[in-house]
């Protein structure tokens, strides 16, 4: 397991806030890595312990980008840019403006604009990113769990191209079809290129809001 | 879609358990990981001082701070690092694991929290600290303990924030201040040598690996 970020692990009731990354510049070399989360502020959050996390007010700009291949054998690798797994953790009033690209050869990628993997909560947070996915891609946060996550009142702007990319997340349409609060007030204007145009779903899939 | 989907749950359950597995106990595979790097990783280019340091290994401060003034690209880490280079560098070899605490001001308190007005009190706040089992060179366990960004910090833009180890930041806050820090650089997954990055400055900040 590996993470980056600044901080490279968090848990328990730890606060990140106010605080600004600008021109972080983070290459992550596939040859040696096997599976973990990468943000341009936090790489891995942990779980909670007499609390959970919180990041709030935090800002990155910059780039994230992978070399090389990762091993098919990954259990994945998740990249955002400002966490990359984010299982507790609620992401309030940040932003990431930058390009996070990670065409590993592999499609257990996870690339977000805010957040590689989210289980938690981010909102009022914004991202103006150019993606790129050899897996999958999102706007905002890329690999989600169910419902256990909601992205409310941000928006994501920039372009994602990627296997399966996505304008919020890497599955909008069903997550709007199942649980459309989960995405409340939530926008993108990014635009999507699939990798392989076989696999991009009809448009009458694409209701995420702020599609074109 | 619907199938992706499928796909992504399982592949987020494999990470679940993965997750879960992470945590305290962990702690030896975090061992086996960074020791793998750290024996590569020096804070300085040249590796000598910080190679020591590593091999002799109760104390990573006295040679990652070494290694910042021997880099001594920037003038703040200069400063700043050369107190805790003769420190942390001569208790480096004894078998003393308490960290030196080295920061610009506070006591680390809610209240009162540490100062991070430089480069090397960045160092100093992610190497420093040993982690639960007092080890140096690996993720640094900080707990319970209040930091404050002071005042922006410029990283020179040649530096390669290569970092084996990384804070565990655990109960712990970081109060940016709202102050920014400029040019983090980290190259990750990847031995110093390999990177070839002679004569930069290493700093150890921002990567877990195990």
């Amino acid at each position: 397991m590996e993470s980056g970020g600044l901080f490279g692990y968090i848990l328990g009731p730890t606060v990140i806030k106010n605080l600004t990354l600008e021109n972080v510049d983070i290459t992550v070399n596939l040859s040696q890595w096997y599976y973990g989360g990468v943000g341009g502020l936090v790489g891995y959050e942990n779980g909670c312990g007499g609390g959970c996390p919180s990041i709030s007010n935090c800002h990155v700009s910059g780039s994230i980008q992978t070399v090389g291949n990762l091993p098919s054998a990954s259990p994945g690798l998740s990249i955002g840019g400002i966490i990359g797994i984010d299982g507790n953790t609620p992401v309030t009033a940040s932003s990431f403006s930058g390009s996070i690209s990670a065409m590993t050869g592999t499609e257990n990628v996870y690339v977000g604009g805010l957040a590689g993997t989210l289980m938690s909560s981010i909102s009022n947070s914004t991202a103006n990113a150019q993606i790129g996915s050899s897996g999958l891609g999102a706007g905002l946060a890329a690999f989600f769990d169910g419902d256990a996550f909601s992205i409310l009142g941000s928006t994501a702007s920039g372009s994602v191209t990627a296997q399966t990319p996505g304008a919020i997340t890497s599955n909008d349409a069903y997550i709007l079809a199942e649980w459309p609060t989960l995405l409340a007030g939530t926008t993108s204007t990014s635009t999507l290129t699939y990798l392989d145009p076989a696999t991009a779903p009809p448009p009458i899939n694409n209701k995420a809001p702020g599609l074109p | 879609m619907r199938t992706s989907f499928v796909k992504i749950l399982i592949g987020f359950l494999i990470l679940t358990l993965g997750a879960c597995s992470q945590g305290y106990g962990v702690n030896k595979s975090v061992d086996a990981g960074i020791a793998d790097n750290g024996t590569t990783g020096g804070l300085t280019s040249g590796g000598s001082t910080t190679g020591d340091g590593n091999s002799t290994g109760t104390n990573s401060t006295g040679g990652n701070t070494g290694g910042a003034s021997t880099g001594g690209s920037g003038d703040n880490t200069g400063g700043n690092s050369t107190g805790s280079t003769t420190g942390g560098g001569s208790t480096g070899g004894t078998s003393t694991p308490s960290p030196v605490v080295n920061y610009c001001g506070g006591s680390g308190t809610a209240s009162d929290p540490y100062l991070i007005c430089t480069m090397a009190d960045l160092v100093t706040m992610t190497t420093n600290p040993p982690d639960k089992e007092g080890q140096p060179y690996q993720g640094a366990m900080i707990e319970n303990t209040y930091f404050l960004l002071a005042n922006d910090i410029v990283l020179p833009t040649n530096m390669d924030t290569n970092v084996p180890p990384s804070p565990w930041f655990d109960g712990s806050s970081f109060d940016g201040n709202n102050h920014k820090i400029v040019n983090l650089k980290q190259t990750l997954g990847t031995d110093h040598a390999g990177n070839g990055i002679g004569g930069a400055l290493w700093l150890y900040f921002g990567s877990h690996r195990n």
